[in-house]
């Protein structure tokens, strides 16, 4: 775990912002909480995308928090690399010696690290013969009690000297071919003069400037419909706590965007976290001002059943309020302490219609969260006569 | 836990219809949230907060919803850290207090805004609520120990809502469906301040 030098140069290509040192990549997720995308993948297998490598792609936001905290700077490549031509031939050939001699040094502790595990091997086989010639002797002197070890001692000490001839192998020292990632041995890191200015980052820049430090880890958020995932730790050992999506201010928000968020947050076992900066870009002078005048709210499901579907009881104790008649219909509303339903009650002689009752009803449907409640109701021709009526309960 | 259902002094929907509602959409709004926590979910001493007119607020006071208030008769939100204290400390959820918690009534496709967000809770200390039977509520049998540990439980959340290690300032986003018919729906969520980590994770 090596510290690069601080600033960490950003390798700006074609509107990317790119790192290429794994140690920069390390340091700054261990240090930082910068953790970006790593995108490579290797020219053979060009398809696969579960694996990927160096470079590191940063997001916007990511480069510009680091160079606002002075950790990093942004270097245009394709200039930083005229230099390469301007590089004298001598310390060309210097630095194609010092790969040579690293590729060099990689093979003997490639030989090394071999030589050690045949060791082991070896040792852990002579073990076991060890074992097994105790084990037989044992047995012998279960039948012979004055049995004398030396002998099968000798035979392991014969045995000896050979396995250690064995693991004395050749060391084969061919230097290996090594590509460094980094340009920057033969070249002179970039003066501060070079260094392009900080990235342009979106509105939402504040939101992820706060969270990052409040110590989040934020990765991008496509996977989950929002702006920036945030996780309380490393995201490889974490799950992460929330669904971020940044607004300005007086940015007007859809409701149902809430209740988009927060049922898929609730859903993923997340938070949705919805905040943005007080002030907007004209009134702050700069994004660290913006970045101060962060506000954040968690919002979750509240997932509130119902106490009660409906219970019968309540609809039994209704009142009922006589309407406007037109004609043979009287439009009557019910009032009970849970509902108000409006209904038609139509004259109907039981006598005179029997059978047909039903053709003749109307029904209301009240949808009351998740159940739905059909109520209807039917009375004789006269008001006096008794009042039926009948609850259904069905689940939609 | 007090079951009294306490006289409704809110209109009825039908009044609502003929008075309120065509002088303020708002408050027809209000009163469907209303409704559906006193009807559905059974909340109790439920009251209707006008937004405070002192308020130094940036947002104009027309614009500012009223809020409700009522208890409701199960807990609805208790923070991870929390639960985890209590079921430590072998407290179940209905051997506290019942609580009152606020609730901001808003329609679909009203325009909302971060603003009005933090408006909402920057007001919610300058509201004050009418103790009515708040008091009748906190007379309980003490049970001895359980009584004891309940006391704790108190003390340890005065400090924990000191360092909002158990979350912060909290209220429930009630959300009432119009349009497409209407049928009624009113949704709830739980929204607190700052970053408070999810309940399930």
């Amino acid at each position: 775990m090596e510290t690069p030098t601080v600033p960490i140069p950003i390798s700006y290509v074609s509107g990317r912002y790119l790192l290429f040192s794994i140690d920069a990549v390390t340091y700054l997720r261990r240090e930082h909480h910068i953790c970006g995308v790593l995108i490579g993948t290797l020219p053979q297998i060009p398809q696969q995308n579960v694996f990927l490598g160096l470079p590191l792609e940063l997001m916007p936001e990511e480069a510009r928090l680091l160079v606002d905290k002075g950790v990093a700077c942004i270097v245009d490549e394709t200039k930083a690399h005229d230099g390469m031509k301007s590089l004298l031939e001598e310390d060309r050939r210097q630095y194609l010696r010092e790969l040579d001699s690293q590729g060099l040094e990689a093979s003997r502790k490639l030989s090394d690290r071999k030589g050690q595990q045949r060791e082991q091997v070896l040792k852990k086989l002579d073990e076991k013969a060890k074992a097994k010639a105790i084990k037989a002797l044992e047995n012998e002197g279960e039948a012979d009690t004055p049995a004398s070890p030396s002998p099968s001692a000798s035979v392991l000490d014969e045995e000896r000297p050979s396995s250690k001839a064995s693991s004395r192998t050749p060391v084969h020292t061919l230097a290996m071919g090594v590509t460094p990632p980094t340009s920057y041995p033969p070249l002179a890191q970039p003066t501060s003069s070079q260094h392009l200015p900080p990235p342009n980052v979106p509105l939402s820049y504040p939101l992820f400037a706060h969270l990052s430090s409040r110590g989040y880890f934020l990765s991008p958020g496509l996977r989950f419909g929002c702006q920036y995932v945030a996780y309380p730790g490393d995201p490889l050992r974490f799950h992460a706590h929330f669904l971020c999506v940044s607004a300005e201010w007086d940015e007007n928000i859809d409701l149902m965007a809430i209740v988009n968020g927060g049922r898929l947050g609730t859903g993923v076992k997340k938070g949705f976290l919805l905040g943005g900066p007080e002030k907007s870009r004209t009134e702050a002078e700069t994004e660290a001002e913006r970045v101060e005048s962060v506000r954040t709210f968690s919002i979750e499901w509240a997932g509130m059943p119902p106490c009660h579907a409906v219970s019968g009881s309540n609809i039994w104790s209704a009142h009922f309020k006589p309407g406007e008649s037109f004609g043979d219909e009287t439009f009557m509303t019910i009032e009970s302490s849970s509902m108000q339903i409006e209904f038609t009650l139509l004259s109907w002689s039981p006598a005179a219609n029997a059978g047909k009752m039903s053709m003749s009803m109307k029904e209301r449907r009240i949808a009351l969260s998740k159940w739905s409640v059909k109520l209807w109701a039917y009375s004789g021709h006269s008001r006096n006569s008794t009042m039926k009526s009948g609850i259904g309960k069905s689940h939609s | 836990m007090a079951t009294k259902r306490i006289e409704n002094p809110m209109p009825e929907l039908s009044q609502l219809n003929s008075t309120s509602a065509s002088t303020n959409p708002q408050a027809a709004t209000t009163l469907q949230v209303l409704h559906n926590l006193q009807h559905q979910h059974l909340w109790t001493s439920l009251q209707i907060h006008a937004s405070p007119s002192n308020s130094t607020s940036s947002v104009p006071q027309e614009s500012r919803p009223p809020l409700i208030s009522g208890i409701p008769p199960n807990r609805v939100y208790t923070h991870p850290d929390e639960q985890l204290y209590m079921l430590e400390q072998g407290l179940r959820e209905d051997d506290l207090r019942p609580e009152r918690l606020f609730v901001i009534p808003t329609a679909q496709g009203q325009d909302w805004s971060l603003r009005r967000m933090a408006a909402v809770f920057d007001s919610l200390d300058e509201i004050t609520v009418a103790a009515d039977d708040e008091a009748d509520l906190e007379k309980r049998p003490p049970q001895d120990e359980k009584a004891q540990k309940l006391e704790e439980y108190y003390q340890r959340r005065e400090t924990a809502n000191a360092t909002l290690e158990w979350g912060s300032k909290r209220v429930l986003l009630g959300m009432s469906n119009k349009g497409m018919g209407g049928d009624g729906t009113v949704v709830y969520y739980i929204v607190q301040e700052g970053e408070v980590k999810p309940r399930q994770n």
